[in-house]
């Protein structure tokens, strides 16, 4: 974590003195105050990699694989239904997301899997696109009367 | 005095149009449901319902969110109590003593003194709200950038010496937060910057991508992996004869609840630090001062009382600084503000002055929902007990679906989805290796104001940045914001050099045959000055 975090601010630093971190005609230039966060966010980003490498080192990231197995789950599935709105749109790819999610992480019973796949998405739609007016995003392929 | 009369009686009149108590009364609904349910809490549920609010009027989505607030810290205490699962992490202290008192079958006991002292606490520190308000955003009125630069820091040392972490993990969150915001086209010059060359990133990161990415998902996934699951629920009916009852017992602790009230309210208006913190310094308060700390623990109303008033009365005390500086004082209030600025709305002193109907509606509207909370809570708890039943299965594809069209409305673009679920990962990445978040949440929303007041001083000051420093509003801010932010590291060093002499005063009292706690008492007084 600390090395990623002095990666990010290096990064950053780098790309705002592209930009100009220096003074300009007087005044702080845009890359200015980036830069200067840049370089103190790698300075707190060493002091904890100091403090971590002095420290025994003796936990594990997750306690047990459960916890592992059920965080995957859940970004995976997340992950899969943005690939799908990219494809499909995303009322097609919710009403997916939720019913696979359901029956076969949830592991719900049929009959409730189906209309709450069926529902939440069409109560979303009606409220977003209907009443608030945004437009949910369209897929490349769009499916009828789900596009 | 008469002016304040007169802006509340103006804001009651406002809050009770009737569109404005139905969103109140939604509000609070909502809000006991998204508290009950432990991985949302107000500042997440306010996030999740933003692309939803933020196109109803302005002083009607501030009603309901001001319920939605009110709402969630009563529903996270319900479950808190009852099953030991707090709702919302300010209710966590209410559980120290509430679930024992629940065990021991005192549930509806526990439940009538929190939601009362949280009541109670929640209309004082509305009236105090009432009287600094309108003094405090007159006199921000004569401010320039430097002062507000100033107030940004000490937000910002604020966190760091209040978030209970460490003050280097608490940096790296602002900082981290501040570079966000940073990201895209520079508002001074038009030139693009930190966009690592994709077309995406040159419209910034819009904070509520961060919100809903950071509370929405990341909660979740810390959700999914501590598996919560709902244990043995415990029978709980609150009847008058309980609220009767509390409110007797809760007369003797009249001064665990002023001094709850009054810490809380002043952590609360310090920049940043919310309701959590509150509540457990208001417990610690409590355990320190009683005449018997031992019963703490196992079953005292008293440390149901304390956190409960300490928690109401910050999250009352945080929306100060929102109102009258548009610095947020806690988490939500920072969520509030965003949605003010969606709404086109600046907050800070001149908002009172041009929109005094939203101001006080809001303000009037927070008394409202702190009446229906209360009524909804006593009375139907055991509906409330009932949301905790829905399977966390069927919680996750429900919230993940949400948090993705809520990131969506901000710019409309497929990516800012991508970015959604982004910011959950960061955000889990975050709290498992013990970084808070509330801070990156903050510095987002104010990131483009410190660095355009920073800039703007520069500009008045042709360059020099002693503008800082002779301004004496500005230099006084600063030093407030440099105690702050070293008060946690001189802190336990001072607390090693009071020990000595409240040592030798308790000797002293011990060998005179007097009562040692009043010794005890003065040696402890001088933690509590500052903020403690």
């Amino acid at each position: 974590m600390a090395l990623g975090i002095i990666a990010f601010a290096a990064s950053v630093s780098v790309q705002a003195y592209q930009v100009g971190s220096h003074w300009v005609q007087g005044q702080a230039g845009p890359g200015f105050f980036p830069f200067w966060l840049g370089v103190l966010l790698a300075l707190c980003g060493a002091i904890i990699l100091v403090r971590e490498a002095r420290a025994a080192n003796g936990k594990t990231f997750f306690h047990d694989r459960t916890g592992l197995v059920s965080v995957v789950k859940v970004t995976a599935t997340a992950a899969g239904m943005l690939v799908v709105t990219y494809l499909i749109g995303f009322r097609a790819a919710s009403i997916i997301y939720l019913f696979v999610y359901l029956r076969f992480i949830g592991k719900h019973r049929w009959p409730a899997v189906i209309a709450m796949s069926l529902l939440i998405p069409i109560t979303g739609y009606y409220l977003f696109e209907r009443v608030l007016q945004v437009g949910l995003p369209r897929g490349v392929f769009e499916l009828p009367y789900l596009g | 005095m008469w002016q304040a009369i007169q802006d509340l009686t103006f804001g009651l009149g406002v809050a009770v149009h009737p569109l404005n108590l139905l969103a109140g009364a939604l509000g609070v609904i909502t809000g006991t449901i998204i508290g009950v349910i432990p991985a949302l809490g107000p500042t997440q549920g306010a996030a999740l319902l933003l692309p939803v609010v933020f196109r109803l009027p302005p002083a009607t989505g501030l009603i309901f969110l001001s319920g939605l607030y009110m709402g969630a810290i009563y529903g996270g205490s319900v479950t808190s109590i009852l099953f030991n699962i707090p709702g919302t992490p300010m209710s966590a202290a209410s559980a120290f003593d509430g679930y024992p008192m629940a065990l021991k079958g005192q549930g509806a006991r526990a439940l009538a003194g929190s939601a009362l002292s949280a009541f109670i606490a929640g209309t004082v520190c509305i009236i105090l709200f009432t009287f600094f308000a309108r003094p405090i955003a007159e006199y921000a009125l004569t401010w320039g950038p430097p002062e507000y630069f100033s107030v940004m820091l000490l937000a910002y040392a604020a966190l760091a010496g209040l978030e209970g972490g460490s003050v280097i993990k608490t940096s790296v969150s602002v900082l981290i937060g501040l570079i966000l915001t940073g990201i895209g086209v520079d508002v001074i010059t038009g030139m693009p910057r930190i966009t690592y060359g994709s077309t995406d990133l040159l419209a910034g990161i819009k904070f509520l991508v961060v919100v809903v990415g950071m509370f929405g998902i990341g909660e979740l996934l810390r959700a999914a992996e501590e598996n919560i699951m709902t244990k043995g629920a415990v029978k709980a009916k609150v009847g008058l004869k309980d609220i009767a009852g509390a409110l007797r017992e809760m007369l003797g602790y009249w001064k665990t609840f002023i001094r709850s009230t009054l810490i809380g309210f002043w952590i609360g208006v310090l920049p940043g630090t919310g309701a959590t913190p509150a509540s457990f310094v208001g417990y610690g308060l409590a355990k320190k001062f009683a005449k018997n700390p031992e019963k703490f623990g196992t079953g005292a109303l008293e440390g149901v009382v304390a956190p409960e008033s300490a928690a109401s009365s910050a999250e009352v005390g945080s929306l100060l600084p929102l109102v009258t500086l548009g610095i947020p004082g806690s988490p939500t209030a920072a969520v509030i503000l965003g949605a003010l600025m969606i709404w086109g709305l600046q907050p800070g002193p001149l908002l009172m002055l041009d929109h005094p109907e939203i101001v006080w509606g809001f303000i009037a509207s927070m008394y409202i929902a702190a009446v229906l909370s209360m009524i909804l809570n006593l009375f139907c708890i055991p509906l409330w007990t009932q949301i905790l039943r829905i399977p966390f299965t069927v919680q996750v594809p429900l919230i993940v679906f949400l948090c993705y069209i809520g990131g969506y409305t901000e710019n409309n673009t497929l990516f800012t989805m991508w970015m959604v679920l982004v910011f959950g990962v960061i955000g889990f990445l975050f709290k498992k290796f013990g970084y808070p978040l509330a801070p990156l949440v903050v510095a987002v929303v104010l990131g483009d104001d410190t660095e355009s007041s920073f800039r703007r001083s520069l500009i008045l000051s042709r360059g020099s940045p002693a503008i800082f420093f002779t301004r004496p509003v500005s230099l006084v801010l600063l030093l407030l914001a440099l105690a702050l932010f070293l008060f946690p590291v001189v802190s336990p060093a001072m607390k090693r050099w009071r020990q000595r002499p409240a040592r030798s005063a308790r000797i002293a009292a011990a060998a005179g045959g007097e009562p040692s706690s009043r010794a005890v008492e003065t040696g402890a007084g001088p933690g509590t000055q500052g903020p403690a």
